[in-house]
């Protein structure tokens, strides 16, 4: 077991309680942040190397997402790290009844290439604050990144408790065989049932962010022109990559018709008439997954966009009309710049469309009828939801981010993932005196004992009378 | 294979045609089940005494109280529960809607545990209930006449489809746990508890496991040890000592040792008279498999007191074992059975270096009069769920949620921990299509200076 050594030396570090003052956590805490700070430069270069990621997309995923959870953090950890009081019943009034936040000890992170330092860094932020000792795992496939972060992290957080561990799937597979205290993964949800399978080995619980085909229903009462501009946005925006991105657009014949030519001014707007030469538009991270994307597009009929060259692994921003729900590209998660359209008949049919697939990460409704918009999020089921615009909910700290069913388990951003790191620990400080209002809950069991402590611990309705 | 995947099946269609999602028919069902447990008390206490041997009493205290009140605190709050949870919004976000709606998960699984068969498959059941899922129950085949009074009950009081109960043991476990369900609620020993997380695995069904372990039991010098050994004496030979959070190990130092097997020798007095086996109050173990195994556990161990059995009646005396060595088999296991074993530290130091060198128990105990000691206690060691100066309690604060830690289990549920584990929490947020010069800040081209900024 390669890794065993370096587990047993996190785990000891742990054991030793360094970890857990709050002093502690904030200084790895702003190490943290320094490292954003100190790197912009070479993070911004690194995702361009990797993905051709925009350096201005580079830096609001990268560096502005991770500092506000950053700061959210700091402001507020004193306050999360302390005991929650809860309320107590009668016979309990001068005891203490309280949940602590325990952390959990030594925990993994898994991260996935699209968002490389964001999607390890907000959950590390979480498992510092909890107060957790942790191993992250960027991806391989991102591998400027990987380099990145393998030589430099170190320069900012305690090795002790902190190390970064590098390479591919027999790596990844040898690294599961541990046992860690929490598992925290982003990626795809077969590699999601391989992680989970792992951990049920040692009972670690876990957090699996996945994904699947976020719908993106457009009513036929909206702006078309803002609809296509928020659509466009969330479908290019890394070229695609991104979990939550709009995966495929909903809506009726007409309103195809009206989209599409908003959608060319969209892209027009956004990219310039020839988005390949544009330094806001991304790249494909691999040739593999080039090559998968590209397959796709014999779908329906290119109605944008369709160019691509393989040598700089580009995909043109690219719409395509009339898809069927048989087409390639409705088979599985896109995770490229294609926008197909399938066409429904009616609001009702698309919620039909919606249910009848696995749940996925996100779901988006667009109408300027309010009511069309909750009826879709109260139809449907989803990890997220966001009415009339596309991935912003997550940038929200306080909305818990997560998926449900195939899209994923747990939740976090903001005090969410400090929850997840944490153990909340059920505790009562009980008096040692007053032995005798325990009295009736001891043998020899008479009538006369059970109908006190019947009175004494039983929640009684509003509106009926209590006694004492 | 096809019994289960119809029943399920049932659930599911049952689910996803919405009606056990509106508040008035959730209430409904749970009023229906409060309405169950009040009338059909008395076959519920008769189940409890044929399985367990329970009395009156405890059977009343301990499952039907338990569950009347867990009714009445969900019936009250599940509204507030239920309801939208607005979020602080950012700049950007100041015009819109943000809030956490709790929605269903889908068609929940509760298998239940034998030794409170009665509480640990309904708590569970009114948490899924309350928070609008279809919910299959497995009740424990090992504690038969409840299991069996759980399958005629519920279908007399409740929807049929959306929450059916399926009996059976492991074969009948093994092909349910093959079905998709969208959580399970599993209470049991930690082996079975690997083996539905791989089953949950595959569907990735997110899971919440009630496990066990061995609870330690520290005793420090400074303390009453009369009222210690009394609150101890309780926790520990109730139901047989068959509780998960039972104190399963007492740790102090060797001068008090004597004391306190006095001091518990006394209480059992006061507790179940000079002849314990014919007390109404002491119940037994639960089948023969289990018999054998608790009383294979007393050998070569020094027995302070009791270690007299009965086969025949599953009988085993309230037994205390002295100077017991951590690497003999009594202390390997957890228990479940009404033997106590004392093992000598010399100092808390000692005590905690131990219990941390062990798996992560669901509950932890500690009897002192310095604050500081207990604080200590419980900042230096991990467990599910403890309780200071006494033992059991920490599970009856409703707020507090009940839960393992490790190898003691994952998740937790218990009032409105229930619900939150049985809901899944929607982000939403609902914009304007106006307002769109806004959004105009994180469009492309995008603006260079701020990156460089």
């Amino acid at each position: 077991n390669p890794y065993a050594g370096l587990v047993s030396h996190l785990r000891a570090s742990w054991l030793s309680g360094k970890t857990r003052p709050l002093e502690y956590r904030v200084a790895q805490l702003e190490a943290l942040g320094r490292f954003l700070d100190d790197k912009k430069e070479e993070i911004l270069e690194a995702t361009e190397l990797d993905m051709g990621k925009p350096s201005f997309e580079a830096f609001f995923s990268e560096i502005l997402l991770c500092k506000n959870e950053l700061n959210v953090t700091l402001n507020n950890l004193c306050h999360w790290m302390k005991d929650e009081h809860v309320d107590k019943n009668l016979v309990m009034q001068l005891d203490s009844a309280f949940i602590r936040k325990d952390p959990y000890g030594v925990v993994l992170i898994i991260a996935p290439w699209n968002y490389p330092i964001h999607l390890f860094l907000v959950p590390l932020i979480g498992a510092i604050a909890a107060g957790n000792c942790a191993i992250i795992k960027p991806s391989e496939i991102s591998k400027n990144t990987e380099r990145l972060v393998a030589e430099t992290l170190s320069c900012y957080l305690d090795n002790d408790c902190f190390a970064v561990v590098t390479g591919g799937v027999p790596e990844t597979t040898r690294l599961l065989e541990n046992k860690f205290d929490y598992i925290f993964f982003t990626g795809s949800p077969p590699v999601g049932r391989i992680v989970m399978t792992a951990a049920a080995k040692h009972l670690t619980p876990v957090t699996l962010e996945l994904g699947g085909k976020n719908p993106c229903y457009v009513s036929d009462t909206c702006d078309v022109t803002n609809v296509a501009r928020r659509v466009a946005w969330g479908r290019f925006f890394n070229a695609g990559q991104t979990c939550i991105a709009p995966d495929y657009l909903l809506c009726t014949v007409e309103m195809q018709d009206k989209l599409m030519p908003a959608l060319r001014e969209a892209i027009t707007e956004f990219f310039g008439p020839n988005p390949r030469e544009s330094p806001d538009f991304g790249r494909i991270v691999s040739d593999k997954q080039f090559r998968r994307i590209r397959a796709l597009l014999c779908s329906g009929r290119v109605a944008l966009g369709g160019q691509t060259d393989e040598a700089e692994r580009y995909i043109a921003p690219t719409v395509l009309a009339d898809v069927l729900p048989s087409d390639p590209i409705m088979q599985e998660e896109i995770f490229g710049p294609i926008l197909p359209i399938v066409v429904i008949a009616d609001m009702d049919e698309a919620i039909d469309f919606i249910n009848a697939r696995p749940r996925p990460l996100a779901i988006y409704a667009f109408s300027c009828d309010s009511k069309i918009v909750n009826q879709v999020l109260e139809r449907t089921s989803s990890g997220g939801f966001c009415g009339n615009d596309t991935l912003m909910h997550v940038t929200l700290t306080s909305l818990p981010f997560g998926g449900i069913g195939n899209s994923g388990l747990g939740k976090y951003h903001g005090k969410f993932t400090f929850d997840t790191f944490s153990h909340h620990r059920g505790c009562l400080h009980r008096n040692m005196g007053l032995e005798t209002l325990n009295t009736p809950r001891y043998p020899p069991y008479t009538q006369q004992k059970l109908g006190l402590l019947t009175t004494t611990f039983e929640v009684k309705r509003r509106g009926t009378c209590t006694l004492l | 294979m096809e019994r289960m995947q119809q029943i399920v099946g049932r659930a599911r269609a049952a689910f996803n045609s919405g009606r056990s999602r509106p508040l008035e028919f959730r209430m409904q069902q749970l009023k229906a089940l409060e309405r169950m447990v009040q009338e059909k008390e008395k076959d519920i206490l008769a189940a409890l005494k044929a399985d367990l041997n329970k009395c009156g009493h405890n059977a009343y205290s301990h499952e039907i109280l338990g569950v009347l009140g867990e009714l009445a605190l969900v019936m009250e709050k599940l509204p507030s529960w239920a309801a939208p949870q607005p979020v602080q919004k950012n700049l950007l976000t100041m015009r819109d809607e943000a809030y956490i709606g709790y929605e269903p998960l889908g068609v929940v699984l509760v298998i239940g545990a034998w030794n409170y068969p009665f509480v640990l498959v309904m708590q569970p059941l009114i948490g899924a209930i309350a928070a609008g899922n279809a919910v299959v129950v497995k009740p424990s085949e090992v504690s038969e006449n409840t299991a069996r009074l759980v399958a005629e009950l519920l279908p007399q009081y409740l929807d049929k489809e959306l929450y059916p109960v399926v009996t059976g043991g492991v074969p009948e476990t093994t092909e349910l746990l093959t079905q998709r369900f969208d959580h399970i609620l599993y209470t049991g020993n930690s082996s079975v508890g690997k083996i539905v997380m791989a089953a949950a695995a595959k569907h990735l069904t997110p899971v919440t496991l009630e496990l066990g372990g061995k609870s330690p039991c520290y005793i420090d010098k400074d303390c009453d040890l009369a009222v210690a050994c009394r609150r101890i004496t309780w926790g520990k030979y109730m139901n047989c000592g068959q509780t998960c959070i039972a104190p399963d190990y007492i740790l102090c130092d060797p001068s008090i040792q004597g004391k306190v097997v006095e001091n518990i020798k006394a209480t059992l007095k006061e507790f179940y008279g000079e002849d314990v086996k014919s007390s109404p109050d002491y119940e037994r173990i639960v089948n023969k498999r289990h018999f054998m195994r608790v009383k294979s556990l007393l050998e070569g161990q020094k027995i302070a007191h009791g270690g007299e059995t009965d086969e025949a009646s599953c009988f085993i005396a309230p037994t205390i074992l002295t100077d017991v060595s951590p690497e003999s088999k009594v202390m390997e296991e957890e228990i479940f059975g009404p033997v106590l074993p004392i093992v000598t530290v010399r100092s808390v130091e000692e005590a905690i270096e131990f219990i941390n060198g062990r798996e992560k128990p669901l509950a932890l105990y500690v009897f002192s009069n310095n604050k500081q000691l207990i604080r200590r206690v419980i900042a230096e060691t991990s467990s599910g769920g403890m309780t200071a100066n006494d033992v059991i309690m920490h599970s009856v604060v409703p707020d507090l949620p009940f839960g393992g830690v490790g190898h003691s289990g994952m998740g937790a549920y218990h009032g409105r921990h229930s619900f939150e584990t049985f809901s899944h929490r929607r982000a939403c947020l609902i914009k304007d299509l106006k307002m769109e010069f806004v959004n105009k800040l994180r469009y492309p081209p995008g603006s260079m200076e701020m990156v460089h900024l």
